[in-house]
């Protein structure tokens, strides 16, 4: 028992240990459970699915930092793919962190956008602006007060796809893809108008965007990984998302395994008086 | 060349700050640790600088004139900076003025309509129809006007009062393992990205 | 100009201001208010990002007076971050954010630190569901409990591969009782922020200041401020 308690000692080690074989060895042994598609990724993809090619621009807000890619890209990828194969323009933007022109242009390399479509008459990369929920209301009322130029140096003005862009208006909808922690700044600014309004966040913070959705101000979201691998089955772009979904099935199964034994030890050794 | 030599530093980077997690504290973790830093400020002053110059500095030069906002601009700017200097901290308080000022004023405006009258709006639901729906109201209802009244109107823990918050204590603990649950696939999730990259770079994926 | 008036009345005049063209602007129509509400909020902005640089100042004076004074264990690190702090500076000025070899900066970098940094937190949520979670017999502790374990089963793919009634339940608990509760801290949350800007607005509330309470005339002469 001297010998266990030792063991227990060292339990944070053991516990770190068995969380990364268990992700590694989820990647190298697919198991292949199938994933059920829930409503509000559902919805997300039906708006896309049937927006006409000749709307306005969609407003992309890449929100996630570097760290918090392997969760949020997946689904963003999948949008912009699946804007791509309907003909749909997009403008991307930034606010939430100042890694969002970084990762903007390894999501255009990434996507193939540039082998597709035309760059500022088919999509345009504005990156990062700062000034967070004011920049975002700045965005809503006033576009071109707070872009003057896109990633590349470009004038918005001169570019086809931005130069007519005022406000809210002149989008079809509004997705931002958060993780940094900004999605409330977009909730709170955009959804007062008449603009459809979908998101993409971390599953963290599904709970608390979960009654907005209720409410009617978000139309549709992407929680998670597990999110973007919905997205990524509904559009067939199959990519990490979906690889991924049998690490999450394996830590989650580890995680009442884990529970259990830490009950099992704390009342064994309180017993023991230990 | 570059690629297999990114490969390796990425590589020799994730390995530095996973030995924190699955060894201990040391050097190499703190040398990850400060080169993050380094890296992730930089990134940042030179997107900031190019921000500046492209929205701020460029315009004025190219299309001429000076705008008042300009000017305003140049001047607050330069009393941040102040703050470095002991004696002139306090002036870098008008330009910090500006950004509460904005800032606030953005948040409560839109707080309003978004946060509060609409969840209100959204909490009235009508408690009728049968069966589950009907429960599912009366249960939203009476979720809502007890959490509300837990942290608007603190009740007292003796007397009548006290099951209002006994009653909404629980339904915040139920919230509260929803969002535990909730959590665990977002760690997991940061996590693979360099479970990922382990695995290609092995050739295993 | 007294101190009081340069030091703290003009900045929380300039709060007043700024906010109450800010809100004034959302709720009425002239013009004038659309303008200048613009103008602050790009003011703002400018600010804002004005704010990174700030911020290198400040990183670069403190990293200064710890390699100065040879800080044991750490000035050398010092060294290096002020090296590649503006090394990458450099580099990214040189080449934009979208070039090829900024790319590779930033994905064998930054990409790699931050993942990795993440990471971390996953492993000590586990040790911490571990060592800390103890199930007691008592009614708020079993229903987070059973709220937990039924939304985790049904997260993932496997639970609901097991049992198909997960999925409805798990739906249920978020869209009724966790919406619920979370509608109640949303608007408790808010009416704090309208308060609490009100408040900072009217120049009652002045912690952004950095002080607890307005000094009187005869104490600011006794400060060095």
């Amino acid at each position: 028992m001297s010998s266990l308690l030792e063991g227990v000692k060292k339990d944070r080690f053991y516990v770190s240990w068995i969380l990364v074989i268990i992700m590694f060895l989820s990647y190298l042994v697919p198991l292949g459970i199938p994933v059920t598609i829930r409503d509000p990724t559902r919805e997300v993809y039906q708006f896309l699915n049937t927006l006409p090619a000749d709307s306005k621009p969609l407003l992309l807000s890449l929100d996630f930092t570097a760290g918090g890619s392997p969760e949020i890209r997946p689904s963003m990828m999948a949008v912009v793919k699946h804007a791509i194969s309907r003909g749909l323009k997009f403008v991307v933007i930034g606010i939430g962190t100042d890694e969002s022109t970084a990762l903007m242009q390894s999501l255009f390399d990434d996507s193939g956008v540039e082998d597709t479509y035309e760059y500022g008459v088919d999509y345009v990369g504005i990156g990062y602006i700062p000034g967070g929920e004011i920049t975002v209301a700045a965005l809503a009322q006033d576009f071109s007060s707070v872009v003057e130029t896109d990633a590349y140096g470009n004038k918005v003005s001169d570019l086809a796809l931005t130069k007519d862009i005022k406000d809210w208006k002149d989008f079809s909808a509004v997705i931002p893809f958060d993780s940094a922690g900004v999605h409330m700044f977009w909730v709170r600014n955009w959804t007062p108008y008449d603009i459809p309004y979908y998101g993409s966040f971390t599953a963290g913070s599904e709970p608390r965007y979960v009654a907005f959705y209720n409410s009617g101000d978000i139309d549709g979201y992407m929680a998670g990984l597990r999110g973007g691998a919905e997205y990524e089955i509904l559009t067939g772009f199959l990519s990490t998302g979906v690889k991924s979904m049998d690490m999450q099935s394996l830590t989650h199964l580890y995680a009442f395994v884990v529970l259990v034994a830490g009950n099992v030890v704390l009342y064994v050794f309180k017993k023991e008086g230990k | 060349m570059l690629e297999p030599l990114g490969t390796w530093i990425a590589l020799a980077f994730t390995v530095m700050i996973l030995s924190f997690g699955l060894y201990k504290q040391n050097r190499f973790f703190r040398f990850a640790e400060y080169t993050a830093i380094a890296a992730s400020l930089g990134n940042g002053v030179v997107v900031a600088i190019r921000y500046i110059y492209s929205t701020f500095v460029e315009p004025p030069m190219t299309q001429g004139g000076l705008s008042i906002l300009y000017l305003l601009a140049v001047v607050f700017a330069a009393l941040l900076f102040l703050q470095f200097v002991g004696e002139y901290r306090w002036a870098s308080r008008y330009p910090m003025a500006i950004i509460v000022g904005v800032g606030l004023g953005v948040a409560a405006r839109t707080s309003l309509e978004t946060e509060v009258v609409k969840q209100v709006w959204a909490a009235m639901i009508p408690i009728s129809g049968s069966g589950m729906d009907l429960f599912n109201a009366l249960l939203s209802f009476v979720i809502t006007i007890s959490v509300l009244a837990y942290f608007l109107m603190t009740p007292k823990y003796k007397g009548n009062f006290s099951y209002l918050l006994k009653a909404a204590q629980a339904f915040l603990f139920v919230g509260f393992g929803a969002k535990l649950a909730s959590a665990i696939p977002m760690y997991v999730a940061w996590a693979s990205g360099r479970i990922q990259f382990i695995l290609k770079v092995v050739g295993l994926m | 100009m007294s101190r009081q008036t340069t030091k703290v009345f003009l900045p929380v005049l300039l709060v007043a201001f700024a906010g109450g063209v800010i809100l004034a602007e959302y709720f009425f129509a002239p013009q004038i208010l659309s303008t200048l509400g613009s103008e602050l909020k790009k003011l703002g902005v400018l600010i804002f990002s004005m704010s990174m640089i700030v911020g290198l100042v400040g990183i670069s004076i403190n990293s200064y007076k710890k390699i100065s004074r040879r800080a044991p264990g750490e000035w050398y690190l010092h060294v290096w971050l002020l090296a590649l702090l503006y090394v990458w500076v450099i580099v990214g000025l040189i080449y934009t954010p979208t070039h090829d070899f900024y790319q590779w900066l930033f994905a064998n970098f930054i990409t790699a630190l931050y993942q990795a940094m993440l990471a971390l937190p996953a492993m000590s949520l586990f040790v911490a569901i571990y060592r800390s979670y103890k199930v007691k017999f008592e009614l708020n502790t079993i229903l987070l409990t059973a709220s937990f374990l039924l939304v985790l089963f049904a997260g993932a793919p496997l639970g609901e591969a097991i049992w198909t009634g997960f999925t409805p339940i798990r739906s249920w608990i978020i869209n009724v009782p966790t919406a619920s509760a979370e509608r109640g801290l949303i608007i408790t949350m808010a009416l704090g922020v309208i308060g609490l800007s009100l408040r900072t607005i009217f120049g009652i509330e002045r912690t952004w200041l950095g002080i607890l309470r307005v000094p009187t005339a005869t104490e600011e002469e006794g400060e060095g401020e």
